[in-house]
């Protein structure tokens, strides 16, 4: 991601999105016309399997599982075939102006109906954090991000850890946290495990982790050509 | 000499070979005999292991191993496995059950995972691009691992050389080194 990507990213309030019940083709249809977009529209949308913030279905998928989904916060988007005037419903093949003024439109709703609470994100540099499961393609869209969440597999980490241990600015690793905290993907160690995050609790199992030598990280990182401003 | 090791493992075809050939300051040495499985596109394939090295600036060495890429030869794995650093997990998405594949490794090699750090990289998605990444993910996720899951063609250096940036973070990561 560029800084300029970053500063937005930083401005604009990020959102997420799943889609269900389309054919593979149009599924990467839609994830890549909503990442086109993505620079001109007024919230940071981003990619995420269920549940995310704005559920995109194809038409008669949604009437199935809207029951499901009726209690809770989450958009709909209705993807059919045919045109129609409706509300919350748009035809395929997609357009651009369409998409856009649509992903505008439910981005406001969605945060306008935020409590407020969502406002006081966790304090990163007193609870150490760890990822519950890898993020979407969407999340670690630069080898910079993808860096920091393979730091973030092991022990759990300190906003200033993390930003030591990867070199990054402390104002990326500061967003990039709380991307992972607002999709789910973060758990500050403090907070009670979840049942189902079984991949959490894996490298606490490790009794006898193999430990490399002082400095042999460095040296291969040497040899190998990688100036990653970690901290070996 | 103070010797280290890191493992690439993956199915015949995977890229194994190529990888290590991409990074190793040495020609990838393979024990490559003539394939007669008639369920291989092969004319060689590997039985016995690849191996490629670097020397590192004080004259160490990492070296690098890839595993058989039959599951008859598994019990190669647990010998390799044998104070290795890491694991690096190739897919090839062209195969017919590449999860299935997966899981094959991570049971294989469940123990070094688990000590050390591990990353997979995905082959052939641009042609094969199902299961993609996430699925990859959820996969790792059921299966108690978590580690990196990225695309790669390992035909290129550049993306072999941050597979294994990747594998040394997350053992940075896991043991604070």
């Amino acid at each position: 991601m560029s800084m300029v990507s970053h500063e937005v990213a930083m401005t604009r309030p990020s959102l997420t999105f799943s889609v269900e019940g389309l054919s593979v083709r149009d599924e990467l249809l839609v994830k890549t016309f909503v990442r086109l977009l993505v620079t001109r529209t007024e919230h940071e949308w981003l990619y995420q399997a269920q549940p995310a913030d704005l559920r995109m279905v194809a038409e008669g998928v949604l009437s199935k599982n809207l029951v499901a989904h009726s209690g809770d916060q989450q958009q709909a988007l209705v993807l059919g075939a045919l045109p129609s005037a409706r509300a919350n419903y748009l035809c395929m093949p997609l357009r651009a102006d369409e998409l856009l003024q649509e992903l505008n439109r439910v981005g406001a709703m969605i945060t306008a109906a935020r409590p407020m609470v969502a406002s006081d994100p966790t304090d990163w540099n007193k609870e150490p954090a760890r990822l519950l499961r890898w993020p979407p393609v969407s999340l670690i869209n630069t080898p910079a991000r993808t860096r920091l969440a393979t730091l973030l597999t092991g022990k759990p980490q300190t906003l200033a850890m993390l930003q030591l241990r990867s070199g990054q600015p402390l104002a990326d690793c500061r967003v990039f946290l709380s991307d992972l905290e607002r999709t789910g993907l973060l758990k500050g160690v403090l907070a009670p495990a979840s049942p189902s995050s079984h991949a959490a609790q894996a490298p606490a199992k490790t009794d006898s982790p193999v430990v490399a030598p002082s400095g042999l990280l460095a040296r291969i990182r040497n040899r190998l050509g990688i100036f990653s401003g970690t901290k070996s | 000499m103070i010797e280290h090791k890191i493992l690439f493992t993956g199915v015949t075809g995977a890229g194994k070979t190529t990888a290590i050939g991409a990074v190793s300051e040495i020609p990838p040495l393979s024990t490559d005999v003539r394939n007669t499985d008639v369920n291989l596109s092969k004319a060689m394939t590997t039985v016995g292991m690849d191996y490629g090295e670097l020397t590192l600036d004080n004259g160490e060495k990492l070296r690098l191993y890839g595993t058989p890429g039959q599951q008859r030869f598994d019990f190669m794995w647990k010998i390799l496995s044998n104070g290795a650093l890491g694991l690096i997990i190739l897919i090839d998405n062209s195969q017919s059950d590449p999860m299935d594949d997966l899981d094959r490794y991570l049971k294989g090699f469940a123990e070094l995972i688990e000590n050390t750090a591990c990353v997979v990289a995905v082959g052939r998605l641009e042609t094969h691009p199902q299961p993609g990444i996430e699925q990859f993910a959820a996969h790792l996720e059921k299966s108690g691992v978590l580690c990196p899951v990225l695309p790669a063609d390992v035909r290129e250096r550049d993306q072999v050389v941050q597979i294994l940036e990747l594998l040394l973070l997350q053992l940075e990561s896991k043991t604070g080194d």
